[in-house]
């Protein structure tokens, strides 16, 4: 995959979360939505993926059903569940301690 | 809903594998539908970006495998395989497979069944409501009404009382004449029960007096069988003994009480001003204890209510029912004396199936300890000791499991039988039945059964004793700890195995000691049957001549020698008891009179039954009303009231209004009239054609050569021609009725019987496969020694010893235990000591040939073999 960076393992399922904050999606649409929203910063391995929607959905954060897509394929559409709200609210916070005390490390001059 | 959208996501992994699969597929298919897309709006030719989709898409194994693994339904998958794993196995392996089941499941069969039995009998509630609080009173079968009556008014722990009796009726249907059996009750019966009509009503209060109009409520059966189940049955009319009787309710089904027997039942006719009932009572008395009364106060309540019957009735000696009351739990009343009997056999199945558990335990343990070869790659090519332990479970589960499957089917199949020759009281078989609890039980039991039998192997797997075998005979050590393991096994099985020995052995002799006793009558060739005559519209002459001339008819039977009515046929029935007084022996009468048996029989009785006259003259033809009154003692009666004289002549009287004296004129052999065992009752013998009120049913014994099919039906059909309204009750031979009296000793007998003899097969199957195991594994030592110069004859000796030492210390520990629960078993025993030695010596030496013999097969074939061909086999 080049250049491109693959998500850090970890936080492939909060990313999912966010993206389906916005509405119900498909597999390939998260992925092409997270790809593009990072600026093609992020690649998404679909093998972890549907690993990480199916394991969601066992969680009981998302929930899945199928659904026509506007050019009319069947696609199994992934949504947020109440109990995903609050998961993204903790590891959205999680995240941005985390990402904050990277940053400050980084920013040490030593 | 989070955890159910989770549980629902978890089940569906589980149980819908395939449609998971499937919808997978979907989504990936799309997926690379919607990518190759993109890569075609990108301007890269359709072929290319099919294929570039695919190879982003990392070749769809791996992501397949890993959203596979997010469903966390691993295991199962894994089990299924091991499962399928094992059948292959058991394939490879038939005659250890069928041989490990078949034991398995005739172990579960037997205590499944058993179970069933105690169930039904022990469990499962009767159709009553609040059973815990119904209690049966003292005196079986023996109160009166003026009792019921005065003990009703003073109860204090109890409720209200309620009092019934059962009875035959006949009943006219477009067949013809019937006997029903019937419940009469008082009129408290259906409510105290807490019983409610499935439809019209039960009885008010008042209908058990006289004067009202004589009504019946029927059973469900009843009302299915002869009333064909019409729906508008509440007040029709019936006719009962002759007697128009108007149906005013259908009880539900599944209800019965006292026994599935009872088709109906009628009000009592309680009468406080005429108390014609000379005897000691025919009614049982029940009664619901008041909620919140602890057992100390009903019990100063039945001492009270006890006392107080003294205020107003003076009774015998005999029977006095001031002393010693007692109250029973109802069940224990109607259920009888069967229980102690089925947790003997229960216990003696369930052991069976332990004995069983061993041997399937025993050749696993084999098995997997040959394979510990193949365990030891595996775990080294990376499959953990939890992964391998799950394997040996998963093998001995689908053991187990299939043996479950099997046993339910012997259980089922077999249970109509084991319920049959069961000694049921009041045809309780007929609410003896199977029901889910028992398939639960069936396959739990197998699961359990299956662990238990994984317990060594997979012990021995993870205390690490299959691990690390490097060399091919580098399992020294491995051998000597199953062998450990199979010693334990075979001198439990032994122990076992002696312990059932010793039962059926104990039993075989109590029955052959009961089976020879003195019934002081000759039962071969006699048959019996009970004929009754509708209590209404049959005076008391016509009831006399109907019964005379279906005797002489009888009589004239080709092939009849014999033939005579008895008011109660002796060893089977018992009642129609009461006091007599002796003239002429102050001391002999009042509350001190004897109490006996009163059996009016007709002439040719005692000639008809084998029974011998000691002294003086049997009953005669001369012996009608207005002649003499007449009657004969049994010898026992004798000795007692005249010892060393002859009571020839002597009087005697019945207490109360019948004032006429009866004049001895024989003594009758002692007969067991109301049993097999115990002492013989006193009886008194009357002639028949004397009794003022005869009864109305009585029983026709008839001495025949021939077939006793062709006598009942010669004897039915001259009934019907003397009388259509006299109706057959059953037909039995006393061959049958002494069986049926010993029922219970010879069912015992026969159980135990079978279920040592599986034990002993079960052992030498046991004690073979250990030997032949352990003779395998040391066949290179073996063939050492030899080759050194040790004779054939040692070795046999040597294998056969080791194989024999647990045998011989399992039959010890067995002998002790025999003992000890001989003894509290004691109950089945006649004529037999619990520690009898000769039952204890027999399967000693039983067990020990057993063992020998299964050691001796294998340990032959070792002493015979090439020393050099096994050595070479290394």
């Amino acid at each position: 995959m080049g250049t491109e960076s693959s998500v850090i393992r970890g936080t492939l399922d909060m990313l999912i979360l966010k993206t389906l904050a916005a509405e119900p999606m498909h597999g390939w649409g998260i992925s092409e939505r997270i790809q593009a929203r990072s600026g093609d910063a992020l690649q998404v391995q679909q093998g972890s993926l549907y690993a990480s929607l199916h394991r969601l959905t066992k969680e009981g954060w998302i929930r899945s059903s199928w659904a026509d897509t506007e050019n009319g394929r069947r696609a199994r559409y992934y949504a947020l569940t109440k109990a995903g709200e609050k998961q993204l609210a903790v590891e959205a916070e999680h995240w941005g301690r985390m990402a904050a005390g990277v940053a400050r490390i980084m920013a040490f001059h030593g | 809903m989070r955890w159910l959208d989770a549980v629902r996501f978890r089940l569906r992994a589980i149980f819908r594998p395939a449609a998971m699969e499937r919808e997978l597929d979907q989504e990936f298919a799309f997926h690379l539908e919607m990518e190759t897309e993109k890569l075609v709006r990108q301007g890269i030719n359709p072929v290319a970006a099919a294929d570039l989709a695919r190879r982003r898409f990392d070749g769809a194994v791996r992501p397949r495998q890993l959203a596979r693994d997010s469903w966390g339904s691993g295991w199962v998958r894994d089990f299924g395989n091991d499962v399928r794993h094992a059948v292959r196995q058991f394939r490879r392996r038939p005659a250890f497979s069928a041989l490990g089941v078949l034991t398995l499941a005739l172990g579960l069969g037997a205590t499944i069944g058993l179970y069933g039995v105690v169930r039904s009998l022990l469990l499962r509630p009767l159709p009553v409501a609040d059973e815990a609080s119904l209690r049966v009173f003292w005196s079986d079968y023996n109160w009166r009404g003026v009792e019921f009556d005065f003990l009703q008014e003073r109860t204090k722990a109890f409720g209200r009382l309620a009092a019934y009796s059962s009875d035959g009726v006949t009943f006219r249907s477009e067949a013809g004449s019937i006997v029903l059996t019937d419940g009469v009750t008082s009129a408290e019966f259906f409510d105290v029960l807490g019983a409610r009509p499935l439809m019209g009503r039960t009885f008010r209060a008042g209908e058990d007096r006289p004067g009202t109009e004589p009504v019946t409520v029927v059973s469900y059966s009843m009302w299915q069988r002869e009333l064909g189940a019409d729906s508008a049955v509440i007040g029709r009319r019936i006719v009962l003994n002759g007697q128009p009787v108007t149906v005013i309710g259908v009880m539900p089904r599944g209800f019965f009480f006292p026994s599935p027997d009872f088709d109906l039942w009628t009000p009592l006719n309680l009468d406080p001003a005429s108390d014609q009932y000379q005897g000691n009572g025919w009614l049982v008395l029940f009664g619901r204890v008041r909620p919140g009364l602890g057992p100390e106060r009903v019990a100063d309540d039945v001492t009270a209510m006890a006392r107080s019957l003294g205020q107003r009735f003076t009774y015998p000696a005999a029977w006095d029912k001031t002393k010693d009351p007692f109250v029973r739990p109802v069940r224990d009343y109607l259920v009888g004396d069967v229980k102690p009997a089925l947790l003997l056999l229960l216990g003696a199945g369930a052991l069976l199936l332990l004995m069983a558990c061993a041997n399937v335990a025993a050749l696993v343990l084999a098995r997997t300890t040959d394979r510990s070869q193949e365990i030891s790659l595996r775990a080294a090519l990376g499959a953990g000791r939890g992964r391998l332990a799950r394997q040996i479970v998963a093998e001995s589960l689908t053991f187990s499991v299939v043996a479950g499957a099997v046993g339910l089917g012997i259980a089922v199949f077999g249970f109509d039988v084991l319920v049959g020759s069961l000694p049921l009281k009041n045809n309780l078989a007929a609410a003896t039945t199977l029901d889910w609890t028992v398939y639960a039980a069936a396959f739990g039991l197998a699961a359990v059964v299956g662990l238990l039998v994984a317990a060594a192997p997979v012990r021995d797997l993870l205390s690490g004793r299959l691990h690390g075998v490097t060399g091919s005979r580098g399992a020294a050590g491995l051998t000597r700890g199953t062998g450990r393991v199979h010693s334990v096994l075979v001198a439990g099985e032994a122990g076992v195995a002696v312990l059932l020995v010793v039962g059926a052995l104990l039993l075989i002799r109590s029955v052959s000691g009961l089976l020879s006793l003195d019934l002081g009558f000759r039962p071969a060739g006699v048959v019996a049957v009970d004929v009754l005559v509708p209590s209404d519209g049959f005076p008391v002459g016509q009831r006399t001549q109907a019964f005379q001339t279906v005797r002489d008819r009888a009589a004239a039977i080709p092939g009849v020698t014999g033939a005579a009515w008895i008011g109660r046929l002796p060893v089977r029935d018992d009642g129609g008891q009461g006091t007599v007084a002796i003239e002429g022996q102050p001391d002999l009468q009042g509350t001190n009179a004897p109490n006996a048996l009163w059996r009016p029989v007709s002439p040719d009785y005692f000639r008809t039954l084998g029974i011998p006259i000691v002294d003086g003259r049997a009953i005669e033809p001369g012996d009608r009303a207005g002649a003499l009154r007449v009657g004969l003692v049994s010898r026992a009666f004798a000795a007692r009231v005249w010892p060393g004289q002859s009571p020839i002549g002597r009087r005697v009287r019945f207490p109360g209004g019948d004032t006429v004296a009866i004049s001895v004129v024989g003594v009758a052999g002692d007969v067991r009239s109301t049993g097999v065992t115990g002492a013989n009752p006193f009886v008194l013998y009357l002639a028949d054609a004397q009794d003022a009120d005869p009864p109305f049913g009585k029983a026709l014994v008839l001495r025949a050569g021939g077939p006793p099919g062709a006598v009942f039906a010669a004897v039915r059909r001259i009934a019907a021609e003397v009388d259509p309204r006299l109706a057959i009750a059953r037909t039995t031979t006393m061959e049958q009725v002494v069986e049926t009296a010993l029922a219970q000793p010879l069912q015992l007998r026969f159980f135990l019987t079978l279920f040592a003899a599986l034990a002993l097969v079960l052992g030498v199957v046991g004690i073979y496969s250990v030997v032949a195991y352990s003779v395998s594994r040391r066949q290179t030592e073996l063939g050492l020694r030899m080759a050194l110069g040790a004779a054939p004859r040692q070795v046999l000796r040597q294998i056969i010893g080791e194989g024999v030492a647990p045998v011989v210390v399992g039959t010890g520990l067995g002998l002790v235990a025999a003992v000890a629960l001989a003894r509290g078993a004691s109950r089945f025993l006649y004529g037999v000591s619990p520690a009898d030695p000769v039952s204890m010596g027999a399967a000693a030496l039983a067990l020990l040939t057993a063992g020998v013999a299964a050691a001796a097969l294998p340990a032959w074939r070792a002493s015979r073999v090439n020393p050099t061909e096994s050595l070479r086999a290394e």
